[in-house]
């Protein structure tokens, strides 16, 4: 054994005693051999001399030994390197905040930074293992030492047992940034109050989940990608799937906002409880968005099929272009500028207002008590039914005075089918 | 050598050998590992021990040629509890040797 082989070993078993007995033992090495060495005596011999490391150590006691917190402390910052390739990588990340990058070669990194207070830095500890080639890593709650059901002492774990619960989920200080290689399967991320964000990686399965944490994620290429949250926000952009293949972007908060822009797969369905929908620039084979009372605000959509529901909530579609649109609202109103093949709408007591295109050629459209707003400026020639209750009826300037009209003009072809309860129609 | 007797001896043995005079760590491991066999290693412990009983002090010198050289010396309270031990080893010695031989 070399000099620097034994030290190396002393130096590692040192590591659980504190500081200053660490150091002080470092240089009483040190010195021993600067001593026998400048008296020429070989590395083999001092060593043999000084002797075994382990029957030096336990001259010590106890309370030599590193408080808990030290280590704890000493483990709050770790980065650690993986090599081999996974089939899916699982990283619950508890109360830390997340965040995802490419990594810039084929390993996955990950550092984990506790910087908060004691108490969270005795309380929480990363981890990570292997179990079938699936990669998992994440944060969890440390077990406290075991101890007897009638130890009477208060040990520190009992005062911070108390303290923790008066603490709360704050864990703003803890995060877990992950780099993540491309070409990896599936990447799935389960976080519980931490915030997620995740840039710029590559997968086939990307799934993501939160309780109260927000959720953004951007310029991300895969096949599949499903985010939940609950009452966290979330925040999608630059997410383009190919619409022929099967593809798919499934996102849903509960009381959380959702906003998308520059999305686009096959399938698209976005649903909140509470939250507002928005999107900017969206594409998809079949575009499904859903709300309880939460607003949708829809801007430059291609899409081939829309379906649009709400409960409460308003809908709000501007720029939406493909083959068929349907819409429902239970209260809330609908205002559709549309270029759409077919066009569907349907409220309880809320109003309804659509301009159509030249490529609409059918259009059906109920309100239940609401008022029914038409522009068909754009259309060559309609026959349109209108009907409604008890309200008024003004069709391309023409004062209707009963409760059904129908009429045509141009050559007829766009077929219109409006009624209403006891709300107004004006057909411009 | 028991282990138990050496232990106890040990502190006795560190502390006797710094009443002539100061020594740094080498010269004491070396003194006291070359009269018993024990592992120099586990002296270091036992001086640290000592220093933080307040038994002995440590300062550093500097060597020109050499390594810097931790010293060791005895205080006040080191003295008092030297003579001490040392009243009780050999009263320990005197009793067992009665009792071995009879």
């Amino acid at each position: 054994m070399t000099k620097s082989e034994y030290m190396n070993a002393l130096r590692e078993k040192l590591q659980h005693y504190n500081r200053a007995l660490e150091m002080e033992i470092l240089e009483d090495y040190e010195q021993h051999f600067a001593e026998g060495l400048a008296e020429g005596r070989r590395e083999e011999d001092i060593i043999a001399e000084l002797g075994n490391i382990d029957d030096m150590l336990k001259e010590f006691s106890e309370e030599d030994l590193k408080q808990e917190l030290e280590i704890m402390e000493s483990q709050a910052n770790q980065s650690n390197n993986y090599e081999q390739l996974y089939r899916a990588v699982v990283i619950e990340g508890l109360l830390a905040d997340v965040e995802i990058t490419a990594s810039a070669d084929d390993r996955i990194r990950i550092d984990y930074d506790n910087c908060g207070s004691k108490a969270q830095k005795m309380r929480y500890q990363f981890y990570q293992y292997e179990r079938d080639g699936v990669f998992y890593a994440g944060v969890k709650e440390r077990k406290g030492p075991d101890r007897h059901e009638d130890s009477a002492p208060e040990s520190i774990w009992d005062v911070l047992s108390v303290f923790n619960q008066f603490a709360g989920w704050s864990g703003g200080d803890i995060h877990l940034n992950v780099q993540i290689p491309a070409g990896l399967p599936a990447i799935e991320i389960d976080n519980t109050s931490g915030d997620l964000r995740i840039r710029g990686i590559q997968t086939q399965k990307l799934e993501t989940q939160c309780i109260s944490g927000d959720l953004r994620i951007e310029d991300v290429d895969c096949k599949k990608f499903f985010g939940k949250t609950q009452s966290g926000d979330v925040e999608v952009s630059g997410i383009a799937m190919q619409l022929d293949e099967d593809t798919e972007i499934e996102i849903q908060t509960t009381s959380g906002n959702l906003a998308a822009r520059r999305i686009s797969a096959a399938k698209v369905y976005l649903h909140t409880s509470s939250g507002d929908v928005s999107t900017d620039r969206l594409e998809a084979g079949l575009l499904k968005v859903q709300t309880a009372s939460g607003e949708q605000e829809l801007v430059n959509i291609a899409c081939d099929r829309a379906d649009l529901r709400s409960g409460s909530g308003d809908i709000d579609a501007e720029n939406i272009r493909g083959r068929e649109l349907n819409a429902a609202a239970g209260s809330g109103e609908v205002e559709l500028q549309t270029d759409m093949e077919a066009v569907e709408v349907k409220t309880g007591s809320g109003d309804i207002e659509l301009a159509a295109s030249a490529r609409t050629n059918n259009i059906h459209m109920i309100a239940g008590s609401g008022d029914i707003n038409l522009d068909l400026s754009w259309i060559e020639g309609a026959s349109i039914a209108s009907r409604t209750g008890s309200g008024d009826m003004s069709i391309r300037g023409y004062e209707v005075s009963g409760r059904m009209f129908n009429s045509s003009y141009g050559n007829g072809a766009c077929q219109v089918s409006l009624t209403t309860g006891s709300g107004d129609i004006v057909v411009k | 050598m028991n282990t138990q007797l050496k232990k106890g001896a040990l502190e006795l043995c560190v502390l006797s050998q710094l009443v002539s005079g100061d020594k740094y760590g080498y010269e004491l491991t070396e003194r006291i590992s070359e009269e018993m066999s024990i592992a120099s290693g586990t002296l270091y412990p036992i001086l640290r021990r000592l220093k933080e009983d307040a038994y002995v002090t440590t300062y550093l010198v500097e060597s020109e040629s050499g390594p810097a050289r931790k010293y060791y010396q005895l205080t006040q309270k080191g003295r008092e509890y030297q003579q001490a031990m040392l009243q009780e080893w050999e009263q320990f010695q005197t009793a067992v040797n009665r009792l071995v031989r009879k």
